[in-house]
């Protein structure tokens, strides 16, 4: 039997209370250690008894692995499995990249008024039936993923268009591929009707965001003439909620915080969770305003509310961690989990089957620089072959080919997989880190005192504020 | 010793990757590394 010896991605952390915390970045694995086991297993982890108990399960969850277990080399195959995998085909659709709104915090890169043409959605539509139909040929057991999230500037623009491309979409199915249709939208023109049509057409996920309750959110989320936007969305929102429940979709809505408008946030988390708590089909997240570069200076006016890295990073943690409270989300939820998983990879920009398909068939690998000619990455020619510019080219090189040593060498990696590669590129070399080491054990910290909680109380709304 | 999130092999999916790590949320241009199921 091969020796065992430690895995390279542990993190072993003390707690409080003289218990302990292991987790493994390549396996996602969390084990919570009695003060009274601490010191036979951290024995145990340095020096393993193979017939142990113990040693078997921290086997099994990837804390001891083989002595000539090549963990890097596993995780360099995922990456490369998920990288080329050219069944799952991703398209970031923008059909409209025009906008109803003028939110100052708006990251498109630049904006260009257009509408999709038609050759767009042909040219689209060849590309996913050519490669349909050839993984059929090459393995007719396995089914395509076709994942088509509608994006923009605001899709519903371009409603009739939408609705028209996924009816033709569905002539696929008949060669093994399955559909799953996505739309990130402002809500404002997502009436029931509307939301009824799409539904039948196989586009069943949402999202919507609100910047917390009217008050803040018509400050920033407003009409291009000003005006308010909230109440608008908000009774889109309760009327969808009011079908029946056979009619399946999973709507999220999304919080943009600033520094300045936490508790707003507080207060659409209340009016979520009295109108919509008991629906399953809905949820709630927060995430922090990012002052991505663009080609307008709109964003001055709350730049200087914008969090900072880590302090946005904390409040999204704090939210998320009423939200699972109040909600009684269990913290396997991935949303809600302070604690990172394993990634093939930081962000679908770096697949080969990924694409954000602007609205004249320019091709962007990258969702922040959308819009800008001089940005893109390629184009979706009318016969639907994708046609990579020498930027697209060298984009696709992959991360195991960029040389970077102190990322693989990173105790960080299987959850981080070189970052942002945007981030990564303009660095010339240095990492682009979004979690530190400290961020993954206050984690932990975070998740076994959540777990201990959940075993002691039923989590109420009344109990908690964690603020 | 408590088991709280067991290991997961990630290459052990469905028909989909997006075990993942880029729920809806990419769209914002920062990956959160989070999914809601």
């Amino acid at each position: 039997m091969t020796p065992l010896t430690q895995s390279r991605y542990n993190f072993v952390e003390r707690l409080s209370n003289n218990s302990l915390a292991l987790y493994n970045t390549r396996t996602g694995s969390l084990i919570h250690v009695e003060p009274n086991e601490v010191k036979k297993v951290l024995s145990l982890l340095s020096d393993p008894v193979p017939e142990d108990p113990m040693v078997v399960t921290l086997e099994k969850e990837g804390f001891l692995v083989p002595y000539d277990c090549d963990e890097l080399e596993i995780v360099k195959q995922w990456y490369y499995e998920w990288r080329d995998d050219r069944y799952l085909i991703h398209l970031t659709m923008l059909p409209a990249e025009a906008c109803n709104f003028g939110c100052p915090y708006c990251f498109q890169f630049n904006r260009r008024n257009l509408l999709m043409k038609p050759s767009v959605y042909d040219g689209v539509f060849k590309y996913l039936e050519n490669l349909v139909k050839e993984n059929k040929r090459t393995d007719d057991n396995r089914s395509t993923m076709i994942k088509i999230s509608w994006f923009g500037g605001e899709p519903t623009l371009a409603f009739d268009n939408i609705v028209a491309f996924h009816k033709k979409l569905k002539s696929l199915e008949d060669y093994g591929a399955k559909i799953r249709g996505i739309m990130v939208t402002n809500g404002y023109l997502l009436t029931v009707d509307k939301f009824l049509k799409l539904t039948s057409v196989g586009i069943k996920e949402f999202q919507v965001t609100l910047d917390g309750d009217a008050e803040n959110h018509d400050k920033l989320r407003r009409l291009k003439n000003g005006k308010p936007t909230f109440q608008t969305i908000y009774d889109n929102l309760l009327q969808i909620s009011q079908l029946q429940q056979d009619v399946e979709f999973r709507f999220s809505i999304r919080g943009n915080f600033l520094r300045t408008s936490i508790d707003s946030m507080h207060r659409l988390l209340e009016m979520f969770h009295s109108d919509f708590g008991d629906d399953p089909r809905f949820e709630i997240y927060f995430r922090p305003v990012y002052n991505f570069e663009t080609t307008r200076d709109d964003i001055d006016e709350v730049s200087s509310e914008i969090c900072g890295y880590q302090e946005g990073l904390q409040l999204q943690l704090a939210l998320a961690l009423k939200t699972m409270r109040m909600q009684r989300i269990n913290s396997t939820v991935r949303m809600f989990d302070p604690l990172p998983r394993p990634t093939p990879s930081w962000c679908p920009a770096e697949r080969n089957y990924a694409f954000i398909v602007g609205a004249d068939g320019l091709l962007f690998l990258c969702d922040t620089w959308v819009g800008d000619e001089g940005l893109a990455h390629g184009r979706v020619s009318e016969d639907g072959r994708i046609l990579l510019n020498e930027d697209g080219k060298k984009w696709r090189v992959s991360f195991f080919e960029e040389n970077r040593k102190r990322c693989y060498e990173c105790k960080l990696l299987p959850v981080c997989m070189g970052g942002c590669k945007r981030e990564r590129l303009s660095r010339l070399g240095r990492p682009a880190c979004y979690w530190s080491e400290e961020d993954i054990r206050s984690a932990m910290h975070r998740v076994i005192e959540l777990n201990t909680l959940n075993d002691k109380a039923e989590p109420s709304q009344k109990s908690v504020d964690i603020r | 010793m408590t088991v709280l999130r067991a290991a997961r092999d990630i290459r052990n999916r469905k028909d989909d990757w997006e075990c993942g790590w880029y729920g809806l949320c990419c769209l914002s241009g920062f990956c959160c590394k989070h999914e809601f199921t």
